[in-house]
């Protein structure tokens, strides 16, 4: 169907390329393959075929909201600053192709499967002591004076140049409670000498 | 039997005189060899009374008397553990392996007049070295020349005498014989105890099987896959933590005077003296109105934090029930320091740290976190 008569513009658009961004704003226009791609050529080279594009979803936002009454031009440099702005953005890396050469080849073996195990080692390490509680941890009414909501991050716990989550106080907690066992592991099964500041698996064989 | 393997032995050695070549020289040179292994299995020591019965004599023993049995040969293991770490002198490296963490220490124990002297050197890690005599503990740390002095009062100490296992314990666990092993050179009882209920993990020890010193623990928690048949239930743990001598020296002489000099902190040190004190709940205002199934009070000691550099006191209640310690300690909360609630694991030990009301929980134990929950929950203040 054919728009309203439109605001002036230099040339008219021609029947053909009304119908075009009619369909292609109706999503008649079928896959990529169809008239797509002429579609959109026809968008970018004739003005008028942008006029009534723009027209043809003005209407349909006017007639959600008057605040979205505004000219092509707005687009059109919405999109220049959208292009400024990505040009602006630092590229990311692109992953290298898998390297078939001779050189590369070196690199493979079990050095690599060695640095992939103590990686998920120390991974796992990293999670195990740094998971957070969850919520729900209110088992009960609690009846000592009316508990803050708990928060469920971690507590914070510096890292030390090792790389080693140290908490002090935790430190020392684990410490007394070591202690109240009595001493050496070997008094006292399933107890040792146990810190929070074990290092991190650094090597393989873990 | 030895006439008889020596007769044997005779024939064979005169067999191979006579065909001093050939394949029937290479037979008796093989049966002779035989020979010698069987004698050498007859003159090993009988078996320990302690290995459970699997001789086919227990088709005439109903089946419960083998199984009460295995248990109270279990407990008698456990008993003569403990006396062993009090009374044996010993030295070695012990390793502690952890989520995948693993780190070692050397350590000597002197048992001497009734009195005992415990060195402890961490060999990774910052190092430190913990050095006991009796209830005086020392905390050397080189590094930053701190020296901690402290008395220690062992609320939680294995509480199975050289007499018995602890009743407690057999109410939490079922303790049996697991089989034999061989850890550190030695030969091993391993001893199983099956928690009860699934407030607790379960726990592996192999025990000298000549002098009954605890060579290796292990905790172990229930697989998250459960084994599809009773034939894989091996599988259906996972072990969680594990301590191991890998190298020890026992019935070495004692040298207490070692122990004594070490204690000692070079001048430079800082020495840093915990106070404490041991109180009681009531009397710091709380009550134990939610206690945890299977765990009982233990003890409960007011300590000064002097080593974390923030003085307030902290109450440090102990709970055990019979084979394992859960640690809770109660501090006024403060918003600069207290931040959220956090959930540790390392190995078998997990900690969990909360708010309630105007009071900041942590609770310390080798047990599941549910275990820990409820005993943040457990106590609350006492109404006056």
């Amino acid at each position: 169907m054919n728009a309203p008569p439109l605001p002036p513009e230099p040339s008219l658009p021609s029947e053909a390329g009304l119908q075009q961004m009619s369909s292609l704003a109706d999503g008649d226009l079928g896959g990529l393959h169809d008239g797509v791609p002429a579609a959109l050529a026809a968008w970018r080279l004739d003005g008028a075929a942008r006029q009534a594009w723009h027209s043809y979803h003005l209407i349909g936002d006017v007639m959600r909201s008057e605040d979205l009454a505004h000219t092509a031009a707005q687009d059109v440099a919405f999109m220049n600053r959208l292009r400024e702005r990505l040009d602006a953005e630092p590229a990311h890396r692109v992953p290298e192709p898998p390297a078939a050469a001779p050189s590369a080849r070196r690199l493979m073996g079990w050095p690599v499967g060695v640095a992939l195990a103590a990686s998920v080692a120390v991974a796992a390490v990293a999670l195990l002591v740094s998971r957070a509680g969850a919520p729900g941890a209110s088992e009960g009414a609690p009846v000592l004076a009316s508990s803050g909501a708990a928060g469920v991050d971690t507590q914070a716990l510096a890292v030390n140049s090792a790389g080693v989550l140290r908490n002090p106080r935790l430190d020392e907690f684990l410490r007394l409670h070591q202690m109240a066992r009595g001493g050496l592991p070997v008094s006292a099964p399933g107890g040792t000498l146990q810190r929070a500041d074990l290092q991190m698996p650094a090597g393989p064989g873990r | 039997m030895s006439s008889a393997v020596s007769l044997a032995l005779r024939h064979l050695v005169a067999a191979v005189k006579v065909h001093q070549n050939g394949w029937r020289a290479g037979l008796c040179v093989a049966g002779l060899v035989a020979v010698g292994v069987v004698a050498a299995q007859g003159v090993r020591p009988p078996v320990d009374a302690g290995l459970p019965a699997a001789v086919p004599a227990a088709a005439t023993t109903p089946p419960s008397n083998t199984a009460a049995q295995a248990s109270v040969q279990a407990r008698a293991w456990f008993v003569r553990m403990q006396a062993a770490a009090a009374k044996s002198n010993f030295q070695g490296s012990l390793v502690v392996s952890s989520g995948g963490a693993v780190s070692s220490s050397r350590v000597t124990h002197y048992a001497v007049d009734g009195h005992v002297y415990e060195m402890l050197e961490a060999m990774d890690g910052r190092a430190h070295r913990v050095l006991r005599h009796d209830d005086l503990v020392h905390m050397l740390w080189p590094q930053t020349q701190v020296a901690v002095i402290e008395k220690r009062t062992t609320l939680g100490a294995w509480s199975t005498t050289p007499q018995a296992v602890d009743v407690f314990a057999l109410e939490n666990y079922e303790l049996r014989l697991d089989g034999v092993a061989r850890v550190a050179g030695r030969d091993a009882v391993v001893l199983w105890s099956q928690p009860r209920d699934g407030l607790r993990y379960a726990q592996r020890f192999w025990a000298d099987r000549e002098t009954g010193l605890m060579l290796r623990a292990d905790v172990l928690a229930p697989s998250p896959t459960p084994s599809p048949t009773p034939a894989q239930a091996d599988a259906s743990w996972q072990v969680l933590e594990s301590t191991a001598f890998s190298l020890l020296d026992q019935g070495l002489p004692a040298r207490p005077q070692a122990v004594l000099q070490a204690m000692q902190p070079p001048a430079a040190y800082r020495v840093v003296r915990p106070q404490q004190q041991v109180t009681t709940l009531e009397a710091q205002g709380f009550a134990l109105l939610r206690p945890v199934p299977g765990f009982r009070l233990a003890g409960t000691v007011l300590r000064g934090m002097e080593n974390t550099g923030k003085r307030d006191p902290v109450l440090h209640a102990v709970f055990t029930d019979g084979l394992v310690l859960v640690s809770l300690f109660v501090e006024t909360y403060d918003e600069k320091i207290h931040r959220g609630e956090a959930h540790n694991q390392q190995g078998a030990t997990s900690s969990l740290s909360q708010r309630r009301g105007e009071h900041w929980l942590t609770v310390v134990a080798a047990a599941p976190l549910a275990t820990l929950r409820l005993f943040a929950a457990a106590l609350d203040k006492r109404s006056p």
